[in-house]
């Protein structure tokens, strides 16, 4: 499991990722946290630039696979709606009545 | 924010002052501030001379009521800003004859002051201060109201059948 | 229905501008995010898992078509081209901008609509009966007394920071459309012996994670007072509900801790304080109000009977159309509920398609059900075929109200940042699972009801059949309850047994179908019926038996 940074943009509400250099709206930017997350993650929320930061964890891979369905949801887009899949990869929760 | 040693003074001292009418206090009153002491409300009841009481907002501002004439500031607290009892205890102090300073201390933001003058606060101790044209603004923003309360604004019922 | 006059344009409008303000400062950083989000979650922004979230009010899920093509317009400007109809007769849009939100309002204030109190502490948009005015068995049209409470409601100065939300419900008939019993307040307007309108006042629903049957506090208050006495009522829940635990804080725990015999002495107490306030706006401004909602101009000429020779429209008319109290015209539903489809869910296309067929065919206007499906309410019998094949050539004419696949969800996890589960895949698997229609026909009245957390959103507390999407050990779980009902036999499901996979939970309600089925007296006792005579063990069996 890797750890990853992730917000909502406070203008639009983006889905963000911290890539190591900024805020990405692609997961696959995610970069994996070292030890310095945690103090990344308080200096994020100190500045208030973003809403509700948190570090998430995933499996490693191009995008990255969260751990947890609402974390996929975040990464991806709703289950119930391909047609407005967030990433470049296939959802890995679609419902097949969708 | 208050800390360790602040609620120990405050609480060997159960007559702490005012909170002084300094710029920081938005006051809509024209008679002087009252600075005298100010009574928790606790300690209310044993003391027939007080003139200033403070409601925290799980006081019964209604057992004030016998004993309005006597006082000259009510000061009621607002610890945080989404605790909305202190508008219930405002609006029934004015509906039982209240004339005295009403006054809203502690977290006291921009966005609620039109709310508080509604239930009719006239005076303000916000613990941070506000912009005085921020504060205009606001107050300025409706221009009608809804419901009658405790100012003396025209329900739009009114205006329109008046 | 009601129109603006310009206090009420007015009060919208700056209720814009002052978004505007608010939003700009909080974009500047002169506020912080912990002083923003009340502050935004007033005019029904929340933040959800995708983007922001806005929740339009339709006061009491009326709406006209023109307000409904500007719906549809800003789904397909300001989101992704549709929106998602809501369980208390609002819309709610997915993927807001918030720089964009001060706009939207803007756009909704020119058509007389706002989003004032959708969320937060406050007094929520008032809710009432979707066929409200033309429903044979109402006492009065219920509307007038619902725009008084909204505009008494509305900015009201004491009430907007309340322990927690607060929502009213308001109907006129004993035929309980609109779940006022489980409502912070439900008002049932009847006439007492003498004649005179008034309501029976109902205190304390609610679902959630504490689901409370709400009690009558007061048999009889006239028209003419009813405003007083709901201050009276919110002044002694502001003053003493419960603000130490958040789910601890609605008013139905409040009524249930110091009991309705204690709460109602409080508020009569009260109520009697403010009584002679005159806080009551007068009779002339209901008559005003009421005006607004005169009938349309019915024509009496209008044929009674349906042709239904064509076999699909009349299986529609069966199960969609309602009698109208005149002659010649009827209430027909559109189903926003097609097969394998987003309960609630509407396109910017449909949306527009509705407000023109509205326009067409029921005197500009539409309505909002609790069940997440629009209503138009006074068509001429002899256009209803006209009206079916336009829906249908939109999918939008699926006969199924009040049947298995007309599903009430929640978003769920697929869009709610609160969920536990997801709701929507769950009503589109039992959808499919039974699309036939026959089948459906045969089971008959069956309402299920779905959330995606312990919130109850999805009404599931009042599904004949209700799911609750849980979290077990990460994992999507869903628990299954029986015997629940949001009607005038409101009652509250019970937990049948332990939870199920998704697909395990459409196994297990196809099971508890089949029970019935096979159980049922004849095929006129529904399945709530049958469960409340039988009780819960004959499932159980059929179900982990
Ligand atoms: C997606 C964002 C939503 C959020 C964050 C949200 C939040 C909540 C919460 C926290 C509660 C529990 C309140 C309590 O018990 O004190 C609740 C109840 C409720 N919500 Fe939602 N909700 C959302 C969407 C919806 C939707 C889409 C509907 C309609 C389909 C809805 C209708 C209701 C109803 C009817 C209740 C339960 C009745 C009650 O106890 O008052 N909500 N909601
Ligand atoms: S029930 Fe839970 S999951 Fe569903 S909308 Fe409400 S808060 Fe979200």
């Amino acid at each position: 499991m890797i750890r990853l940074l992730t917000a909502n943009d406070t203008l639009t509400g983006d889905v963000i990722w911290w890539s190591g250099k900024g805020w990405s709206l692609n997961l696959a930017d995610a970069v994996a946290l070292g030890a310095e997350g945690d103090a990344l993650l308080a200096e994020v929320v100190a500045a208030e630039n973003v809403n509700d930061p948190n570090i998430i964890e995933a499996e490693a891979g191009s995008p990255p696979r969260p751990r947890t369905m609402r974390e996929r949801i975040r990464g991806f887009g709703p289950t119930v709606r391909a047609d407005l899949a967030r990433a470049a990869a296939p959802h890995p929760d679609q419902t097949k009545a969708a | 924010m208050v800390d360790v040693q602040d609620s120990v003074k405050l609480a060997q001292n159960p007559h702490p002052r005012a909170t002084p009418a300094t710029a920081a206090v938005l006051r809509w009153r024209d008679d002087v501030a009252f600075d005298g002491p100010v009574v928790a409300f606790a300690d209310f009841g044993g003391d027939s001379n007080a003139a200033a009481v403070r409601v925290d907002p799980a006081d019964d501002a209604r057992a004030l009521v016998p004993h309005l004439a006597r006082l000259r500031l009510i000061e009621v607290s607002f610890p945080k800003y989404r605790d909305g009892r202190g508008y219930s205890a405002a609006r029934i102090l004015r509906e039982a004859g209240y004339t005295g300073e009403l006054r809203a201390a502690g977290d006291v933001l921009v966005d609620q002051i039109n709310f508080m003058r509604r239930v009719g606060f006239d005076s303000f101790a916000p613990a941070k201060p506000l912009n005085p044209d921020d504060v205009a603004a606001a107050l300025a923003r409706f221009p009608h109201v809804y419901q009658k309360a405790a100012d003396a604004a025209a329900p739009v019922w009114a205006l329109r059948h008046g | 229905m009601y129109r603006y006059d310009q206090y009420d344009q007015a009060l919208v409008d700056a209720r814009v501008d002052e978004f505007r303000d608010q939003v700009k400062r909080r974009l500047a950083h002169e506020i912080t995010e912990d002083q923003f989000k009340p502050l935004r979650l007033m005019n029904g922004l929340y933040l959800q898992l995708h983007a922001y979230m806005l929740r339009v009010a339709i006061p009491y899920g009326t709406l006209s078509g023109t307000q409904m093509r500007i719906l549809g317009g800003i789904a397909r400007k300001y989101d992704r081209g549709y929106g998602h109809f809501t369980t208390r007769q609002n819309i709610q849009y997915n993927w807001i901008k918030l720089e964009q939100a001060p706009d939207l309002l803007a756009e909704l204030a020119a058509v007389e609509m706002h989003a004032i109190q959708t969320s937060g502490n406050c007094i929520r948009n008032i809710s009432s009966d979707q066929f409200a005015g033309s429903a044979a068995d109402e006492v009065a049209d219920p509307r007038p007394y619902a725009e008084l409470l909204r505009q008494w409601s509305s900015f009201h100065p004491e009430f907007s920071f309340l322990p927690r939300k607060f929502k009213i419900a308001v109907t006129a008939s004993d035929h309980d459309r609109a779940a006022v019993k489980l409502h912070d307040i439900g008002l049932q307007l009847h006439r007492n012996a003498a004649g005179e309108l008034g309501f029976r006042v109902f205190v304390g629903g609610g679902m959630g994670r504490t689901p409370f049957i709400a009690p009558v506090i007061r048999e009889f208050i006239p028209v003419s007072q009813y405003l007083s006495y709901c201050e009276a009522i919110l002044r002694v829940y502001n003053r003493y509900g419960r603000r130490d635990n958040i789910y601890k804080a609605r008013i139905k725990i409040l009524v249930h801790e110091i009991g309705a015999e204690e709460f109602t002495r409080q508020v009569e107490a009260e109520w009697a304080l403010l009584e002679p306030l005159a806080l009551d706006a007068p009779t002339a401004e209901y008559e005003r109000i009421k005006a607004q909602f005169a009938p349309p101009a019915y024509d009496a000429a209008a044929p009674d009977s349906i042709d239904r020779s064509d076999p699909d429209f009349a299986v529609w008319v069966d199960h969609n159309v309602a009698a109208h109290k005149v002659p010649g015209y009827a209430i027909a539903t559109i189903s926003l509920k097609p097969v394998g489809g987003i309960p609630g869910d509407a396109s910017a296309e449909q949306m527009e398609l509705i407000a023109d067929l509205a326009a067409k065919y029921s005197f500009d206007e539409i309505r909002v059900t609790h069940s997440q499906n629009l209503v138009l309410a006074d068509v001429r019998k002899d256009q209803l075929h006209a009206l079916w094949s336009a829906l249908a050539a939109a999918d939008l004419a699926t006969p199924n109200l009040d049947l298995v696949t007309d599903i009430i969800a929640c978003p769920g996890l697929d869009y709610c940042a609160l969920a536990n589960a997801r709701s929507i895949p769950v009503a589109q698997s039992i959808a499919v699972r039974f699309a036939n229609l026959d089948r459906q026909h045969d089971i008959g009245e069956l309402k299920i009801k779905i959330s995606g957390c312990i919130n109850a959103c999805g009404h599931h507390h009042a599904g004949h059949i209700g799911i609750l999407g849980v979290d077990r050990k990460g994992e999507e779980s869903y628990q299954l309850s029986l015997g629940g009902s949001g009607a005038e036999d409101t009652s509250l499901a019970k937990i049948l047994g332990p939870g199920f996979s998704e697909e395990g939970v459409v196994d297990a309600v196809e099971k508890v179908i089949e029970a019935y089925r096979a159980l049922r007296l004849n095929p006129q006792e529904r399945f709530l019926d049958a469960y409340r005579r039988v009780g819960a063990e004959p499932f159980k069996e059929a179900v982990y038996g």
